[in-house]
């Protein structure tokens, strides 16, 4: 009982520090959380890796030639990744002054964009996923920060197109709650990573640091990391709203979550100098520690959650074992007063603040991304999973990433899959 | 492939130099301390862990009122046990006056009552709490109580039903133990209290009315059950068990 205690309190304090820094971030720049208006307009180069995608391609383009921004100040780059169907095609059709199409052998999506930036005339290069709709006001949104020379990189505001389904509805959550998270990350100058679907850089950092790395399973990561270390600023906007296509089966989610977060260890040891309080930052002093500290907490907290859950189901398989199974014996002993007396004994519990308090806070940060991003669609459903399932699903990926980069397991990229999501450790 | 339609080596020779330019020169600082600390706010920080002092604290509060009031309940609970035991000895003259003519069984209801108040305590509390044991002791002796009126009328009365003892530890022999229980709650939910009865004894209570039972029917095992006066140690199987009841 006593260890229980402990790792909740600890675990409580945890969560009502990151929760109080936050929330203190949000009181203390509420008045600059809008995106700066945009003076001028850069040249931009929007570079598309495309891997086996024929079928999204003319869509993907088509998106992209109608956002709202001068026609003569940006081009399209398509990058085709050695294809193996007909995207190569299907993209060549739309070819224009605009819009340029390059094939090149498979070399992962790094390489496909390292190869479009040699190609990129723009000051500015965005990056974009096949399977991204953007909005048609999102780059002009995320230009206005690049007026601040320290900025090089800008992300948007990323969301989900397809919410459907029950894994869908898993990750849907935890989507809309990063979009103001990320926000608040970049407010505390603590953004380090930069999602794919789509985020604008300066191109004369990769001049000066080099490309995207293309031995590395989470470039997005490794990235920001290498942005941030040359103290340099990346931002976020809240209204540039971006939809990406999110994993829909459990294998092709498990792998997708798998190779990120082994990719963040992996990431954190190239950069472990970030975490070196004497660089004091924002980043070094808390948010990536924090990172770090919130992944053992909850391995640790879980443990103890499911020690002291598991003796009570081995009771119940024992009762079955000398019982059988009987129908008629469990609706004897389903009573609602059984069942309220058992919730009110929970919620009298003296750990039960706490649990409400990270649910509340949770909340906030969800609503607060729905309101800033202007998300219509309803949450219910998937809060309710979220907040359900998602615990389980969050420890259980982050445990074998952990064990994989420990014993050094190489993350294969599979067959080339440029889908890319939020990162929230 | 665009590579392949470069013309001669030299132009060859400086795609790919072009090429290597972005791929080759990724250039991660070992270290490198920003010079100014401008991004770093400390009042921040202290405001921070200040609030978050703050509602742990009242968490902590919180969740002590709550514990607080849980022991109240119990205390209660003792209380309420200690003058049923009392009511029941009253009782348990009264109804040998007339004893068949009656049919109303006598306490029933708030044994079972107090059953499941108790394992909610060794629950919350712990099997080896005081308060828990002192009141399972308070529960025994009602049991003892409540069997002998049972008896009592059976016999007299020539009533049809099972009287079972079951002996248990939670010390030794645990699983058997409980895995008894288990089948003993089953067939009580199955044929109700009209038809078996059943009186829970911890062993290792210290209690000197339980030691006179154990010697009285020669208890060596555990699990024992004593089924109308018929002697069962070990596990016994929920068929077996259900063949001497009916």
């Amino acid at each position: 009982m006593l260890l229980l205690s402990l790792v909740v309190y600890i675990t409580a304090y945890f969560g009502m520090v990151v929760s109080s820094i936050l929330f203190i971030t949000y009181f203390a720049n509420r008045k600059n959380i809008r995106d700066p208006i945009a003076k001028k307009f850069p040249f931009v180069s929007f570079i598309v890796p495309v891997y086996n995608e024929e079928k999204v391609i003319v869509e993907t383009i088509k998106s992209i030639s109608a956002i709202n921004y001068p026609k003569n100040k940006y081009e399209i780059i398509i990058v085709d990744d050695g294809s193996t169907d007909n995207t190569y095609k299907e993209a060549k059709k739309l070819e224009s002054a605009m819009i340029k199409v390059f094939r090149k052998e498979n070399g992962g999506c790094a390489s496909a964009l390292n190869y479009g930036i040699t190609h990129a005339r723009g000051e500015l290069i965005a990056r974009s996923d096949s399977d991204t709709i953007l909005s048609k006001d999102s780059l002009i949104k995320m230009i206005g920060y690049f007026e601040k020379e320290k900025v090089m990189a800008v992300t948007s505001s990323m969301n989900v197109k397809n919410h459907g389904g029950f894994i869908q509805k898993l990750q849907w959550s935890e989507y809309v709650l990063g979009i103001f998270l990320r926000k608040l990350f970049d407010l505390n100058n603590s953004l380090y990573v930069i999602p794919g679907p789509l985020s604008i850089f300066r191109k004369s950092f990769f001049d000066k640091y080099g490309g995207f790395d293309e031995t590395c399973v989470t470039e997005d990561t490794e990235m920001g990391m290498r942005i941030q270390s040359h103290d340099y600023l990346v931002k976020n906007s809240l209204n540039a709203s971006v939809y990406t296509i999110i994993p829909e089966t459990f294998s092709s989610l498990l792998k997708q979550r798998i190779r990120w977060y082994t990719g963040f260890f992996h990431n954190s040891c190239d950069y472990k100098h970030l975490y070196n309080p004497r660089r004091k930052t924002n980043l070094s002093l808390f948010f990536l520690p924090a990172a770090l500290i919130s992944i053992f907490l909850s391995f640790f907290a879980f443990g103890v959650f499911a020690y002291y859950n598991i003796r009570g189901i081995i009771k119940y398989f024992i009762k079955l074992s000398v019982t059988g199974i009987s129908f008629d014996d469990m609706i004897r002993n389903f009573s609602f007063k059984k069942i309220f007396e058992l919730f009110l004994d929970y919620l009298t519990s003296p750990y039960v603040f706490f649990l409400v308090f990270g649910i509340i806070s949770v909340l906030i940060l969800i609503l607060m991304s729905k309101y800033y991003s202007r998300e219509k669609r309803g949450l219910f459903s998937t809060c309710f999973i979220f907040f359900i399932v998602y615990p389980f699903f969050h420890v259980f990926t982050w445990a074998t990433a952990f064990i994989y980069f420990i014993i050094g397991k190489k993350q294969k990229w599979g067959l080339r899959e440029y889908r890319r999501g939020v990162f929230i450790s | 492939m665009e590579y392949l339609s470069l013309k001669g080596i030299g132009e060859r020779f400086k795609y790919i130099r072009k090429l290597n330019k972005y791929m080759k020169t990724i250039k991660k600082p070992v270290k490198n301390f920003p010079k100014s600390g401008e991004n770093y706010d400390f009042n921040k920080y202290a405001a921070a862990f200040g609030l978050a002092t703050l509602i742990f604290l009242l968490g902590i509060l919180l969740g002590n009122y709550f514990i607080k009031e849980k022991i109240s309940t119990i205390n209660e609970m003792q209380d309420a046990v200690r003058l049923e035991v009392m009511s029941m000895e009253l009782q348990n003259i009264l109804f040998q006056e007339r004893l068949c003519s009656d049919p109303i069984i006598p306490l029933e209801g708030k044994l079972e009552d107090i059953t499941s108040k108790i394992t909610l305590m060794e629950n919350r509390l712990g099997k080896d709490n005081k308060q828990v044991l002192e009141i399972k002791k308070y529960y025994s002796l009602i049991e003892i109580n409540h069997y002998l009126l049972m008896k009592d009328k059976k016999e007299k009365c020539e009533l049809d039903y099972s009287l079972v003892l079951f002996f248990y530890s939670n010390e030794d022999n645990v699983l058997e133990s409980e895995k008894q229980g288990y089948v003993l709650d089953n067939l009580k939910g199955k044929y109700t209290s009209e038809k078996i009865k059943v009186y829970s004894f911890d062993k290792d209570l210290d209690l000197d009315i339980i030691t006179t039972l154990i010697s009285v029917y020669n208890v060596t095992m555990i699990p024992t059950m004593i089924i109308n006066g018929e002697k069962l140690e070990g596990f016994h199987e929920k068929d077996e068990v259900e063949m001497l009841i009916v």
